[in-house]
């Protein structure tokens, strides 16, 4: 400043100063606009991409019969179509050229079928797609042995396969929901509890000092360390196999401490006046605690748990370490007799199989590694999008 | 006996010393009729107040050689009160002079806060139980001592459910009993006739008066036997202040009160008995006419004549 004391207050060179205050005022919008913007832009082409590679598979579908298998290598697969003549009614399998395999003996000609050992199973299925087997047979009429009908499955009702255009996400995604809800049932009582006790009854002293450094430190611990650490503790020493319970709990003891902190956080800001306000009505501690920390605590309590899970939902470090098994073509066995078998099933989650997608030569298997990651990364918005809306309704109705 | 006062901004704290007949108003004479208030005589002072009457009323607590220590701070200095029954005794003092320590030990608030050390006796009458005692639980004191806080802290509930806290910490759960003993509460705190046909809003949406009424309500349900004031108005506007004081006025008839002000315009106005505190000390404590005609001790003469503080 080139101004000296005495005229620093003289109207021309307020006005000069107040224009370059604006001028930097001016910069900093236009920076901090051009750097959203370009957030922005490189987010839109990052998911963009994602769905344009992913998004026929998502929408796409294939036959399967109705036991959910694809059709065998001697199964003939094609339209079913009924003709009646003076004879008496003549079956065809009307074929179309896509769906002719290589070693097909009878190419794409349409066949005549033989239809007498399946008479009673093949009336209703006229005109409908199916998958006959014919056994032996050379010549039309063919024989008949065996007929399916076909039903259109989607990438979300299939399981994995080695033919990528019949590769599914259901073990994936099944997986996938039952390890978060694991997490989520382990992690939000432990965590929500802890952060209370912490915040309303334990007392400040060295020993709460070092508890909090080391929540705020594990939190920060990288994924891979605990899955190093369950695979020691839960799988070996525990024996608690390569299953659902296993990673439920590493995922539970990755987030428990980001339930901690968002609870605590959460309750810290509630004033002390209400706390205060309460204590003098003659409230005990867990009263207090119970009818006003924790109601009014909530919606941060919320959004922080579900950031949090949201985070453990896309992890995959933990569970490659314990041994998550890549290629589940199986649900987790439930019954109602035994209904907690589950949590001893191997499973498999949404970016296990992505994993394994990705890592596969023959892009097509690429283009479902992308659907799948459409399905995780809408998985995680939506839960995100989840802990915004509940923090509006729950702060909505608190003021102070 | 709800009475219109004005609320006189301290434009020359002198004359408060001069004609305190003026400010003293609104509190007392029952039955005394509206607008230019019968101002007493200075020298008729048994209009005034039944604490000038030969017979002092019981005592409802007494503090015997109170000391409060903050660590090893030394808050209150032996401090000694009489809390007369169904009076109000106000506390006024300087910035920092213990006088809020001296009231949150009434009701134990300090318990709530780590490194904190009593020293002498707060005997509560008619059992003549020490409340400050390690055996008596500060939860049972606070369920017989009420409060309300400088800044209106209604919880972010509705009304009904602001004053029927205290009701259901005691185990009501009579729908009806509830609702009788909130309707009484509301009534008391004046505050009826506004929110009858909005009970279940947020309290928070009121305004400033209006909250710290709803918090007199939330004391009031479960009639406390004193009823504490750590500086009700500092942060309402002038109208609001005098429905505060109208209430506390009200008020004393059914439960002892003990008001912190730093108005002491407000101590003339609504109260019976003034301590005057300085530096954890109780350097005066007097009939309130007394304290702000006559004082007898310099230093309390100073600070009423706003020569400090």
């Amino acid at each position: 400043m080139a101004e000296t004391k005495a005229n620093q207050f003289d109207p021309q060179t307020l006005r000069r100063l107040i224009a370059r205050r604006k001028l930097a005022d001016l910069l900093f919008a236009a920076l901090g606009l051009a750097l959203v913007i370009a957030a922005l832009t490189v987010l839109v082409v990052l998911f963009g991409q994602l769905v344009r590679d992913g998004a026929g598979r998502l929408v796409s579908t294939h036959e399967v019969k109705r036991d959910g298998n694809s059709p065998g290598r001697r199964e003939l697969v094609g339209q079913l179509k009924r003709f009646d003549s003076e004879g008496g009614p003549t079956w065809w399998l009307v074929r179309e050229p896509g769906s002719a395999r290589e070693d097909d003996p009878f190419g794409t000609a349409d066949l005549q079928l033989d239809v007498s050992a399946v008479a009673g199973a093949i009336a209703p299925l006229a005109g409908g797609r199916v998958a006959i087997d014919v056994g032996r047979a050379k010549a039309p009429p063919l024989l008949v042995k065996h007929v399916e009908p076909l039903v259109k499955q989607s990438f979300f009702g299939a399981m994995p396969s080695r033919d990528p255009g019949q590769a599914g996400i259901k073990s994936a995604l099944i997986g996938s929901v039952l390890v978060v809800a694991l997490t989520m049932l382990l992690a939000i009582p432990l965590g929500v509890g802890a952060g209370v006790y912490l915040e309303e009854y334990g007392r400040k002293n060295w020993l709460t000092a070092i508890i909090e450094i080391n929540i705020a430190n594990l939190a920060g611990v990288p994924s891979i360390i605990w899955g190093l650490m369950a695979l020691g503790l839960f799988v070996y020493q525990l024996n608690m196999g390569r299953s659902v319970q296993t990673a439920g709990m590493t995922l539970g003891l990755l987030v428990l401490p980001i339930v901690i902190m968002a609870t605590r956080e959460a309750i810290r800001a509630i004033p002390q006046s209400i706390r205060e306000a309460a204590y003098a009505c003659g409230a005990s501690r867990w009263q207090t605690t119970r009818y006003h920390v924790i109601p009014y605590s909530m919606g941060g309590i919320l959004t922080g748990t579900i950031i949090g899970l949201s985070r453990a939902i896309g992890e995959t470090a933990p569970l490659i370490t314990i041994g998550a098994l890549t290629y589940i073509a199986f649900l987790p066995d439930f019954s109602w007799s035994q209904p907690f078998a589950w949590l001893q099933s191997g499973f498999t989650v949404l970016p296990i199989q992505m994993f394994n997608w990705i890592s596969r030569p023959d892009p097509k298997f690429h283009q479902n590694a992308a659907a799948a990651g459409v399905v995780l990364l809408a998985l995680t918005l939506s839960m995100n999008a989840l802990a915004i809306w509940l923090r509006y309704r729950l702060r909505r109705s608190i003021q102070w | 006996m709800v009475r219109r006062m004005t609320v006189e901004p301290i434009t020359k704290p002198g004359s408060l010393v001069t004609r305190p007949r003026t400010i003293v108003l609104g509190i007392d004479t029952p039955g005394a009729p509206d607008a230019p208030a019968a101002p007493a005589a200075p020298d008729a002072p048994a209009a005034r107040d039944p604490a000038h009457v030969d017979s002092p009323p019981a005592p409802k607590a007494e503090v015997h050689n109170l000391s409060f220590y903050y660590g090893t701070f030394p808050a209150l200095k032996s401090v000694s009160l009489r809390i007369a029954t169904n009076r109000v005794t106000a506390l006024i003092g300087p910035s920092g002079c213990g006088k809020s320590t001296l009231l949150r030990c009434f009701n134990r608030m300090h318990d709530l806060y780590p490194n904190h050390r009593y020293d002498g006796r707060i005997v509560l009458h008619p059992e003549n139980v020490d409340i400050l005692s390690r055996k008596v639980d500060p939860i049972e004191v606070r369920m017989r001592v009420g409060m309300v806080f400088q800044k209106p802290n209604p919880f972010p509930k509705s009304i009904y459910e602001n004053v029927a806290f205290g009701l259901r910490l005691r185990g009501v759960r009579n729908r009806a009993t509830l609702d009788a003993k909130v309707e009484a509460a509301l009534r008391g705190a004046a505050l009826w006739e506004e929110t009858k046909d909005r009970l279940h809003q947020s309290g928070a949406a009121m305004s400033g008066g209006q909250q710290q009424r709803l918090c007199i309500a939330r004391a009031l349900a479960t009639d406390p036997e004193i009823l504490l004031f750590d500086e009700p108005t500092s942060a309402l506007d002038p109208i609001a202040t005098s429905r505060i004081e109208e209430l506390v006025g009200e008020l004393r008839q059914r439960v002892t009160i003990i008001i912190v002000t730093h108005n002491m315009q407000q101590a003339a106005r609504v109260s019976n008995y003034t301590a005057f505190m300085y530096l954890g000390e109780v350097i005066e404590f007097d009939v309130t006419e007394k304290m702000f005609t006559n004082p007898s001790n310099k230093l309390t003469e100073e600070y009423i004549t706003g020569r400090f503080g």
